[in-house]
């Protein structure tokens, strides 16, 4: 069962639904950025992205005795968000066509899975699998997809061919599929069960 | 909504769609783990203090509308007059003579149960962190001229400084006096030693209660302080106290700690009974961490570090309100 800050995430609800605001504050703690980064991930706006989180968190606060007991808030929290997010993006008129193409890559999608924004787990096991990159290839890898920077611009940087540099990623990226195996198919399966 | 900076395009939408899916696995793996590195730039703290304040704007109307349109007028009068009464009452109210009768008026209490462990923010911006089996409780209204706490239990308190003003907190005997700061109190009424440690800022001490006898006492940063009631003793010694506040992190640490605190310790953390079946067991001393393990874990743990047989009985099973967890000799 879901803990938070050692306490059952049950128990925080039902103290939530009778009106403790220390049990309000410990599920807002443990929610609000991972949902902000969510609705992010749809709207591409930080801003209006923290704005919808809050004000979906003040209404939550109004209605909630309407919230069903549960072991975790995190699927109806999710669900709600997405929901939010694509009423905003309709708001901000974007093409059927355009709003289609999201709503099945939101559906689809590993990274639009609750647990990558909330799992401490799972986000360990990737920086355990990246740690075990070797170290020229770890630091190559981290340039190219944590900061972002071209192939071309790593290999000036480091004196190095850009073949070299291609080879490395590859390199790591093959590792990187080893290690992280069970949560690829972990979250794939996770995937195709939600469209059931 | 707010105007926005940039206006978002459906190429913009476009675009990132395409870009997704390009992206093989692993690197989707790898998104996901910067996503989620990107959660401490996120101002949690702000964001609360902001839906805060909107919820009890959106109580102060639904009050309004609620209690004077429904209940209406004829319970205002009374209210009114008994206001006034309360008001001219605690005017009137001669400056109290001691610590101990200043916790007499009108009283706010919090309590945090055996098992849990929670947080209050007091009306003066101070927080408070209650650890399991605490009682805090305060008189009303909390002011600047009087911000009195009486505490059974342990707390950890990061006192806001408020001009002019100081703060006050009062168990078994000991008074805590101070202005700024962040310290732990602890002070559990089954307990023999009350204990204070200094994290930040400066503490007086008045140590003995009302009589003549009363000890005084000046904490710095890193003092930690432990007074026997049965002895009415002090100690005091200045160390890394991250011992003594690990509660706070969820960390339960056993210090070289004889049986019977440890006992304590697992009623209070874990709401459970325990039950020792022989004396000789007391001796028994633990040096041990536990970080979010479950009582079952604890007790296997204990055991497996031990001479002796720890064993735990959940409440289904034994059907009583408690789950229970017996230490017995091997």
């Amino acid at each position: 069962m879901q803990k938070i800050e050692n306490i059952n995430e049950r128990t925080l609800i039902e103290r939530f639904k009778v009106g403790d605001e220390t049990a309000f504050e410990l599920l807002f703690r443990f929610y609000y950025a991972g949902l902000v980064l969510y609705a992010n991930q749809i709207i591409l706006n930080r801003p209006d992205s923290e704005e919808i989180v809050q004000d979906f968190f003040v209404q939550l606060w109004e209605d909630r005795l309407k919230i069903n007991s549960a072991d975790s808030l995190k699927p109806y929290l999710f669900t709600c968000i997405k929901n939010r997010a694509f009423n905003y993006l309709k708001s901000e008129g974007i093409k059927e066509k355009v709003h289609q193409y999201i709503k099945a890559q939101v559906e689809e999608d590993i990274l639009y899975d609750p647990d990558i924004y909330i799992s401490e787990e799972l986000q360990g096991e990737i920086k355990r699998a990246i740690d075990k990159l070797p170290d020229r290839c770890r630091e190559i890898f981290i340039k190219s997809r944590f900061k972002g920077d071209s192939n071309d611009e790593i290999a000036n940087e480091l004196d190095i061919s850009k073949r070299t540099v291609e080879t490395q990623i590859s390199k790591a990226l093959r590792i990187l599929r080893v290690e992280l195996k069970d949560y690829v198919g972990l979250l794939f399966l996770l995937g195709i069960l939600k469209n059931f | 909504m707010k105007k926005k900076n940039s206006i978002p395009t459906n190429q913009k939408y476009e675009r990132s769609v395409q870009e997704h899916s390009k992206l093989s696995d692993e690197d989707k793996l790898i998104k996901a783990h910067l996503l989620y590195l990107q959660k401490d730039e996120i101002d949690t703290d702000g964001a609360y203090s902001f839906v805060k304040k909107q919820i009890q704007k959106g109580r102060k109307v639904f009050r309004l509308y609620e209690q004077f349109s429904r209940v209406a007028a004829i319970l205002i009068l009374p209210l009114l007059l008994v206001t006034v009464w309360s008001i001219s009452k605690i005017s009137n109210r001669p400056e109290p003579l001691n610590a101990k009768q200043q916790f007499v008026q009108s009283v706010q209490e919090v309590v945090c149960p055996v098992g849990t462990r929670s947080k209050v923010q007091l009306p003066d911006g101070s927080n408070v962190w209650l650890n399991a089996g605490t009682t805090l409780k305060y008189n009303l209204p909390f002011s600047s001229a009087n911000r009195n706490i009486e505490l059974h239990g342990e707390a950890f308190l990061d006192v806001a400084k408020v001009a002019n003003s100081e703060f006050k907190v009062y168990s078994n005997n000991v008074e805590v006096v101070v202005r700024g700061t962040q310290f732990n109190f602890r002070s559990y009424n089954r307990d023999d030693r009350v204990e204070v440690c200094l994290v930040e800022g400066s503490i007086d001490l008045n140590i003995g209660g009302e009589n003549k006898n009363i000890k005084r006492a000046k904490l710095k940063p890193g003092d930690h302080l432990s007074y026997s009631k049965e002895k009415k003793s002090t100690e005091l010694i200045n160390e890394n106290l991250s011992k003594f506040i690990a509660w706070r992190k969820g960390l339960l640490v056993f210090d070289d700690a004889p049986l019977l605190e440890v006992a304590r310790e697992l009623e209070r953390w874990y709401g459970v009974e325990v039950e020792i079946t022989d004396e000789n067991l007391l001796a028994y001393r633990y040096t041990t961490t536990f970080e979010n393990e479950s009582i079952q874990q604890v007790v296997d743990l204990l055991e497996l570090s031990s001479s002796m047989k720890v064993e735990y009985l959940p409440k289904s099973e034994i059907d009583s309100a408690k789950s229970k967890v017996i230490f017995k000799k091997r």
